[in-house]
């Protein structure tokens, strides 16, 4: 399934939806769910943070394939931006000098079983997967 | 949906979908918590790392001023799964049961 999205945060309640339809369609279980929706929201809203001046919609692809759930992002005309090169944020520190933000990158590698990028063009693409059962 | 409302001994009870689209929502209630604060996840289904920083912030800041600061009650397994890839479990008090 491939569906475009407004650039926008608001747009969230959309993708999710998109999600829920083909989560029916292919009878995902809870566990990929919550994994692929997180992995949605946490690379789409950084599309919508840092790559705010791109006129384009960003494109959304889900697909199951074999014994996985396969996730594509692509962003059109935009600078680089790839998260399988973003550094861990230190979370083996005490309370006072944990940073706040910077965990929604590491959290989809940890949830997601892997996670691809590729720029070409100035086109960004972020392919993740997730294992079923 | 999201929704925040206060149970019967003082309690947060979220409920819903805490995503990014729920920012100023969440942010209004938990920058106004001072102190210590029970916060019930049982009907919460969904958190992404915008409500997760909303809790580090909020805890920071109430240890700081010398609080007791959050106890996380009835968290299901899958918010629990990624409270401990945050490492959440070290520095809030989280529980996959109820209070006691």
């Amino acid at each position: 399934m491939d569906r475009a999205f407004p650039r926008n945060i608001a747009s969230l309640e959309a993708i999710f939806a998109f999600a829920e339809e083909f989560f029916a369609r292919e009878a995902i279980g809870p566990e990929p769910r919550f994994a692929v929706q997180f992995a949605l929201e946490e690379m789409f809203t950084n599309m919508v943070k840092y790559q705010a001046h791109s006129p384009h919609e960003i494109l959304i692809r889900l697909e199951c394939a074999d014994d996985r759930i396969e996730l594509r992002l692509t962003d059109y005309d935009v600078e680089p931006f790839d998260p399988t090169r973003v550094e861990p944020p230190a979370i083996d520190v005490p309370l006072e000098k944990r940073r706040v933000g910077g965990l929604g990158v590491h959290l989809t590698r940890m949830v997601m079983d892997s996670v691809e990028y590729e720029y070409v063009d100035r086109q960004s693409t972020i392919t993740l997967t997730k294992k079923l059962g | 949906m999201f929704e925040i409302t206060h149970g019967k001994d003082g309690e947060l009870i979220l409920s819903g979908r805490l995503d990014a689209a729920q920012e100023g929502k969440a942010s209004a209630v938990f920058d106004a918590l001072a102190g210590q604060h029970v916060v019930d996840l049982k009907h919460l289904v969904y958190i992404s790392s915008l409500g997760l920083g909303i809790l580090l912030r909020t805890q920071k800041r109430l240890k700081a001023s010398g609080g007791g600061g959050l106890t996380l009650i009835n968290v299901n397994p899958h918010i629990l799964n990624i409270f401990r890839f945050a490492g959440f479990d070290q520095v809030l008090d989280i529980r996959s049961s109820g209070p006691g």
